[in-house]
């Protein structure tokens, strides 16, 4: 197989592409899917590892100026095709699991409501009891977060929701996400410790 | 019928992962949230600037270098991001692939 340098890589894939540079990245992108793929799914690899291959190679052909040269010409490709193949079988697996149709009621209200975000009431007598460490968490996420970063937060941490199917939902990218829901830890953390207590003692509480 | 349904919303509730129990579905966003809550710096990068030098931080870590060390803000953001934690262990399958 042939092996170029990161200068040539680039060369030989702007404009019109070599054919057989193209070959050599396509074979090695086919390689590395399947190895790593054949350990994540239970069917249709060699299909799966096709589509991902030609999403990915369209991106890297498309993305060729933006690499820097801080890597290998191959490792920067592989990461590509990395993301393209997790991103989509991440909302394959979502899909094929999801039970929204089930919890969620013919009005559109969800049967299983998220217990979090329900009214905290009155502060129980013993503030530091783990019912008094639930109510002032409970608390803080009503009083706090916006209504996008409580959505935010039920769907990653307690849904388990991939973060590229939050992001879908909530209209906006997995970046901006990660970034809502930092905004959102920065908050409570500093609402924590204005109430004189760290996130450490609140986990002690619960053993 | 009641009871019929209360089953339904305990087998969802299971294949979710979750208990049924509002308490204890309670206690589990509480220590989930305070967990992320200890490793929270003011300072974080997203997804997108970590996706940007992932392969330089994948060689790094094939290389043995204490990435901790020299990229820690790459590192924490791997350590508090399932996604990108999972990207970074694919892509160092593949590079140890080649290598082999």
């Amino acid at each position: 197989m042939a092996q170029y340098m990161n200068d040539e890589w680039v060369d030989l894939l702007s404009g019109e592409p070599d054919d057989e540079a193209l070959e050599t990245l396509r074979a090695l992108l086919v390689r590395g899917l399947r190895y790593t793929l054949s350990s994540r799914v239970n069917s249709n690899l060699d299909a799966l590892v096709e589509d991902f291959t030609q999403e990915a190679l369209l991106k890297i052909l498309d993305k060729l100026d933006s690499f820097r040269g801080e890597s290998q010409f191959t490792t920067w490709a592989q990461k590509i095709a990395v993301r393209v193949a997790l991103t989509e079988l991440r909302r394959k697996r979502w899909k094929d699991t999801s039970l929204d149709a089930l919890t969620t009621s013919a009005d559109g209200t969800s049967i299983l409501e998220p217990a979090i975000l329900s009214d905290p009431g009155p502060t129980p007598e013993d503030q530091t009891s783990q019912q008094g460490m639930i109510h002032l968490v409970q608390k803080m996420i009503a009083e706090e977060l916006t209504e996008r970063q409580r959505q935010a937060i039920v769907a990653v941490m307690l849904q388990g929701k991939p973060m590229d199917v939050v992001a879908t939902e909530l209209n906006t990218n997995r970046n901006a996400l990660y970034k809502l829901i930092h905004d959102a830890r920065l908050r409570l953390k500093r609402k924590l410790s204005e109430a004189g207590i760290t996130a450490d003692e609140v986990l002690a509480t619960f053993g | 019928m009641s009871k019929f349904i209360q089953s339904v919303k305990q087998l969802i509730a299971r294949i979710l992962g979750q208990s049924s129990n509002t308490e204890d579905q309670k206690v589990e966003l509480v220590k989930g949230l305070m967990g992320a809550l200890e490793l929270t710096q003011e300072v974080e990068l997203g997804c997108d600037e970590v996706f940007e030098v992932i392969d330089k931080y994948a060689e790094a870590v094939v290389q043995g270098v204490d990435t901790r060390e020299l990229m820690p803000l790459v590192y924490h953001h791997i350590e508090m991001c399932g996604e990108c934690r999972e990207e970074l262990e694919m892509l160092l399958e593949m590079i140890e692939l080649e290598a082999a």
